[in-house]
């Protein structure tokens, strides 16, 4: 089944996506962005809800817009658009907080069978990376394209 | 937005994205602390630069 997702816009480099979250609280500007680690190849995956005033990520704020499986779909598909242009690089993922980390695991979950069928997913418990198997809750999580 | 702007980049799962220069000034934005803390604890307190090296070997040696 093809998930929903918002349009996003990107930069020439599809490092940096925004969209906006549509439902009860209204249109808010979200933004995805891969940062590059002080690792090589190694980049770090972060989103937040971007304030137009300031031109910062909010990456605490709960926006409970009743959208979160559209909003996972999204992140999920700007990981497609990325590693076009960066195939080789691995992209560490951790939320701001347990819960958002634990979003992530739920996303990963619900399009587990889309997901594995291009990208090899790892998962931290207790220090470990090992390969991701569903129905853990893992700290934080390396998603590499096959 | 125009119809040109629109760059479908896979097919298969139709992401439908559109450019936008200003967003590439987005790039440089600087993390909050905690999530550089978040990789340099990563770095330190797991196995994840043995993993990195196991990847990046495991390519290389890939025909």
């Amino acid at each position: 089944m093809e998930l929903e997702k918002y349009l996003l816009q990107t930069d020439e480099q599809q490092e940096v996506f925004d969209f906006y979250s549509q439902g009860p609280k209204g249109n808010i500007h979200k933004r995805i962005a891969y940062m590059a680690t002080t690792i090589p190849n190694l980049w770090q995956l972060v989103m937040g809800d971007y304030n137009i005033k300031t031109d910062e990520i909010d990456f605490l704020n709960v926006t409970n817009n009743n959208d979160r499986d559209k909003v996972l779909a999204t992140v999920g598909s700007t990981l497609y658009s990325f590693f076009c242009k960066k195939p080789s690089v691995m992209v560490y993922a951790k939320g701001s907080t347990q819960a958002r980390t634990r979003l992530y695991q739920i996303g990963i979950n619900s399009m587990y069978e889309s997901i594995v069928q291009d990208f090899e997913i790892f998962g931290e418990l207790d220090g470990e990376f090992e390969r991701f198997t569903r129905d853990v809750n893992y700290h934080s999580f390396i998603v590499i394209k096959k | 937005m125009k119809p040109s702007q629109i760059e479908s980049l896979d097919i298969k799962r139709k992401p439908i994205i559109a450019i936008n220069k200003k967003l590439n000034s987005a790039r440089n934005m600087e993390l909050p602390q905690f999530k550089i803390d978040n990789i340099e604890n990563a770095i330190k307190n797991t196995n994840l630069l043995e993993l990195i090296d196991k990847i990046n070997k495991e390519r290389i040696t890939k025909p």
